[in-house]
């Protein structure tokens, strides 16, 4: 049974100590053989001690005492850090990330770092240097990715929230692997400052969470403008929209690679919630389908600019210092994983001389026309529904060898990247084969409460 | 997308790739940009000035001290007296 942010706090209400609490997750922790963790953290115990200061001397927060874990790709000043790759082997922090630190002052228990896909490229968490992260719901098969472990975390009840990076899916599709709320905050109202960086027009730091009102609490302790990030803002506050309609892509099954499972759940879900008083409509968005290929132009492009600080010099390990050339040629060669020094090439070319128009230009354009494609919808509906991913959990080395059919599986969480709004998935039943299904709501930029309404509603009716 | 693009590409990324790999990278390449393509068949009618969202942010031309708890220099692999040490670069 899966504990939640307010478990925790009836237990320390009714007396349990932190240290006591949290002692119960740190074994589990270190005892999981799912590979969720890279690294259980040694100062839990510090932390706790200072959490339970906090509650004695009536300062603490809804979150204090509560175990979190964070993606590898998060600082935590002055521990180990690494986007579980070889590049970063040995890489401690230099300082905290805003979100960390905003959980640490909160009083949270910061319970250790888990696998992903190595610097955050990957559907899987196969792509990991340390070995894929294990699906606790079905062993052979993958968590998702590319916040594998963290989806995982939560899922197994190693820790009550998780917090993951999402790029393109890597918070939504991992939470859909594993049956756990992801939430893919509005670009910019989280902080980035010490999440190592991917593809900095997209990435945004979200939470997993088991449910929807969690999730929110989460998120509300993580947001906010940062003197740090300069693309953070504050919240808008939105008027409300009275009405209560949903739009639903028309053609959304018309792409091969889509289950059967995911279609039946799907209609299963929005029956479901006409029964709750909303009305769903299908409308056109011709713009939508082309937000996979924009996205496999744009991330690329910006990947190989902000990777190309991992030469050796300054952190990470050295793999030649024969002459500066090879310095970097064979630390790169060497230390990278190879989807990562795909997409740095794919980047590279898109990039290139004489490509740079029809590719990153040409992409940058129809992003606008998506973004205005969403807005254009939000001033008609409160959200957008579909599912969250084309299939359920696939099995562990089944889509490892073919970099194609692996991206494909974006197909229904990019858009919000590349329009950078919100957008919330939630558990919505099993498929036939027992599998977690899970839908997935879209809303304006800023209209988290809007997702986290109907995602309540949802959650309710799915019990 | 053949091998000598790949030599091309890898040299301006800086990553090194064995043969066997650039062949690989090439075919892997070669089918991601041909899914891409279909971009191609989007008409536009804007040029790339299309209108952004975006507002510069700014702050004090005022030096304060970062909290740094720890000596950056200690992450490199190769260090001498404080500092990070390069194979020559002249």
């Amino acid at each position: 049974m899966k504990e939640t942010i307010k478990t925790i706090q009836d237990r320390l209400k009714a007396g349990e100590k932190v240290l006591d609490i949290i002692s119960q997750y740190e074994s589990k922790a270190r005892l999981e053989d799912f590979n969720i963790y890279r690294e259980v953290f040694d100062d839990i115990e510090t932390q706790s001690i200072k959490a339970q200061e906090m509650i004695d001397c009536g300062n603490q927060t809804a979150i204090s005492g509560v175990p979190i874990a964070i993606k590898d790709n998060i600082l935590f000043d002055r521990h180990l850090a690494g986007a579980s790759s070889k590049m970063l082997e040995g890489y401690r922090a230099s300082y905290d990330s805003t979100v960390v630190k905003k959980l640490k002052d909160a009083g949270a228990i910061i319970m250790g770092r888990t696998n992903m896909d190595e610097f955050a490229m990957g559907s899987s968490t196969e792509n990991s240097a340390y070995g894929p992260t294990m699906n606790p719901i079905d062993r052979s098969r993958v968590p998702g990715g590319s916040s594998g472990g963290s989806a995982a975390a939560v899922a197994a009840g190693l820790a009550v929230a998780a917090l993951g990076s999402d790029t393109g899916g890597s918070i939504r599709q991992p939470a859909a692997f594993c049956g756990v709320v992801g939430l893919l905050p509005t670009y910019g109202s989280v902080s980035r400052h010490g999440l190592m960086a991917m593809g900095s027009s997209l990435d945004v730091i979200g939470p997993f969470t088991a449910t929807v009102s969690d999730n929110e609490i989460i998120y509300n302790f993580i947001k906010g403008k940062d003197k740090f990030d300069s693309t953070s803002k504050d919240s808008i506050e939105k008027k409300e929209n009275s009405k209560k309609t949903l739009a639903i892509p028309k053609g959304l099954f018309e792409t091969t690679g889509i289950t059967e499972d995911i279609k039946k759940n799907f209609h299963e879900v929005v029956k479901k919630i006409n029964e709750a008083g909303f009305i769903t409509e299908e409308i056109d968005m011709p713009y939508f389908n082309y937000a996979l290929s924009v996205y496999y132009i744009l991330m690329p492009a910006e990947v190989s600019s902000n990777l190309a600080r991992f030469d050796g010099v300054r952190y990470g390990s050295r793999k030649s210092n024969d002459s500066l050339d090879d310095l970097y040629v064979q630390t790169r060669g060497e230390l990278f994983g190879s989807e990562v020094r795909r997409r740095i090439l794919l980047g590279t070319y898109v990039l290139s001389h004489g490509y740079y128009d029809a590719y990153y230009n040409k992409a940058l354009i129809i992003r606008d026309l998506i973004k205005k494609e969403f807005n254009t919808v939000f001033e008609n509906y409160n959200a957008i529904l579909t599912p969250t991913t084309p299939s359920t959990a696939f099995k562990i080395g089944e889509k490892v060898n073919d970099p194609l059919a692996m991206y494909l599986s974006d197909l229904f969480t990019v858009p919000a990247n590349i329009a950078q709004i919100p957008a919330l998935s939630i558990p919505s039943g099993k498929g036939s084969d027992g599998l977690p299904c899970a839908v997935q709501i879209m809303g304006p930029q800023f209209g988290e409460s809007t997702l986290f309404e109907i995602g309540k509603i949802i959650e309710d009716y799915m019990r | 997308m053949n091998s000598e693009t790949i030599e091309y590409l890898a040299n301006l990324a800086k990553i090194s790739f064995s043969k066997e790999e650039k062949d690989q990278i090439a075919h892997d390449l070669e089918k991601v940009i041909s899914f891409v393509d279909q971009i191609q068949k989007v008409e536009i009618q804007e040029t790339i000035e299309t209108k952004h969202n975006l507002t510069n942010v700014f702050r004090e031309d005022r030096v304060e001290p970062i909290n740094s708890n720890q000596n950056l220099v200690e992450a490199a692999a190769d260090t001498q007296d404080g500092f990070v040490r390069v194979p020559k670069i002249l």
